[in-house]
């Protein structure tokens, strides 16, 4: 690997460039656009009740849709615009939102680079989580207990419940600020303890919510065989030199499945130049990587 | 080894999806999405009528439009149920104030 290379031929660069790109859009999710646009769903994991969010978390909205079960069936109750923000987002660039959107991904990206280098990895079928989390707790659960007439608000056990996001972008600086203004930590013992854990295994295994938990991905991963942009291998260039599965930070393969489900398109990988993204606009020059990986 | 190959065909499904994708969108925000106004008269009346629970302010019995009780915190969302409007209490951020 030379990392003489300029911009997508170099990890680094790329790493820098994605920082950049997921720093520019925290502008988006957060400030300036501040809590006046909470009736529309964002494509990102970001809970809604954090004192600076923009927009409504999808997967939060996707839960108390399908806690209105049975009236959800109704075509005007329907969650149109959650399910239609999603699907678009899914289709032009799958996972891609994850790696360089997200919010939440940020966040665990920053908490990692506290850790060790040398991150734990993990077994591919802890993924299925994600999807155990997407069909049990924000569609199945809810449409139980809603059935049942429990509103979301009431209901047991949600995702949101669960859910380290809620507990670090709303509870924690809603906590802060009690403490500042000389009351108590306000965050409960359960959530206070689930952020404490999150953050300590974030900073061993890299975003372990991403690729363990996290509904929002499992759902978007499904549409990365079928995106229109999509990582590209030109298997006939391919050395095996495993150079793309070293710099791959999920433990994946890029050139044997460069469009896994558990893949969050960070695109490292595209520094070797045998593996490029591929958009709707075409491939790029610049996101081709480094040229003939021979050299 | 398995090697996935660049297709040169037009990518029907991912296309199909992503119209549908903003078909849905649109459905959305015609039938469900609340007029400015009428949104911001139905957060100005919730806000008189609650306190929200964040920041140490005490937690104060709503009603929304007229219907619901309850403990209110949490964002407000606009929603097709309940008079469009919704006031969704996030147990999971309320689990940081005393509700």
């Amino acid at each position: 690997m030379n990392d003489g290379r300029k911009g997508w031929g170099n990890p680094a660069q790329t790493d820098l460039l994605r920082l950049k790109v997921q720093l520019a859009f925290l502008f988006v999710w957060l400030l300036p656009l501040g809590s006046r646009l909470h009736a529309i769903p964002a494509c990102v994991f970001h809970c809604y009740a954090c004192p600076a969010s923009s927009f409504a978390c999808p997967i939060g909205l996707l839960a108390n849709y399908a806690a209105l079960f049975p009236a959800i069936l109704s075509v005007t109750i329907m969650p149109w615009l959650v399910l239609g923000v999603l699907v678009f987002a899914g289709a032009l660039v799958g996972t891609r939102i994850c790696g360089w959107v997200c919010p939440f991904g940020l966040i665990q990206d920053v908490i990692a680079k506290l850790g060790p280098k040398r991150k734990i990895g993990l077994p591919s079928w802890v993924g299925m989580g994600r999807y155990a989390v997407l069909l049990g707790l924000v569609i199945i659960l809810p449409m139980y207990f809603g059935a049942k007439g429990l509103f979301y608000e009431e209901q047991p056990i949600t995702v949101c419940k669960i859910c380290p996001a809620g507990a670090l972008e709303a509870g924690l600086p809603y906590s802060l600020y009690g403490l500042v203004k000389g009351g108590e930590w306000q965050m409960g013992v359960f959530k206070s303890t689930l952020l404490a854990v999150f953050l300590l295994v974030a900073m061993w295994v890299y975003r372990p919510w991403c690729r363990v938990l996290c509904p929002l991905g499992g759902f978007l991963a499904l549409l990365n065989k079928v995106s229109l942009g999509r990582l590209h291998v030109e298997s006939e260039k391919c050395l095996q030199c495993n150079v793309c599965l070293r710099l791959c930070p999920v433990g994946i393969a890029p050139v044997e499945n460069p469009n896994s489900v558990r893949c969050i398109r960070c695109l490292r990988c595209v520094s070797c130049g045998v593996i490029s993204w591929k958009s709707i606009l075409g491939t790029s020059s610049k996101e081709r990587g480094g040229g003939d990986p021979a050299e | 080894m398995k090697r996935e190959q660049e297709k040169s065909e037009f990518n029907f499904f991912g296309w199909f999806l992503l119209a549908v994708g903003v078909v849905w969108i649109a459905i959305g925000v015609i039938i469900q999405t609340p007029l400015r106004d009428q949104e911001d008269q139905l957060v100005g009346q919730l806000t008189i009528n609650l306190a929200i629970a964040h920041g140490g302010i005490q937690a104060q019995p709503i009603a929304v439009n007229g219907a619901e009780g309850g403990v209110a915190s949490g964002p407000v969302i606009a929603h097709p149920v309940y008079g469009r409007i919704k006031l969704f209490i996030d147990r999971s951020v309320t689990s940081a104030c005393p509700t």
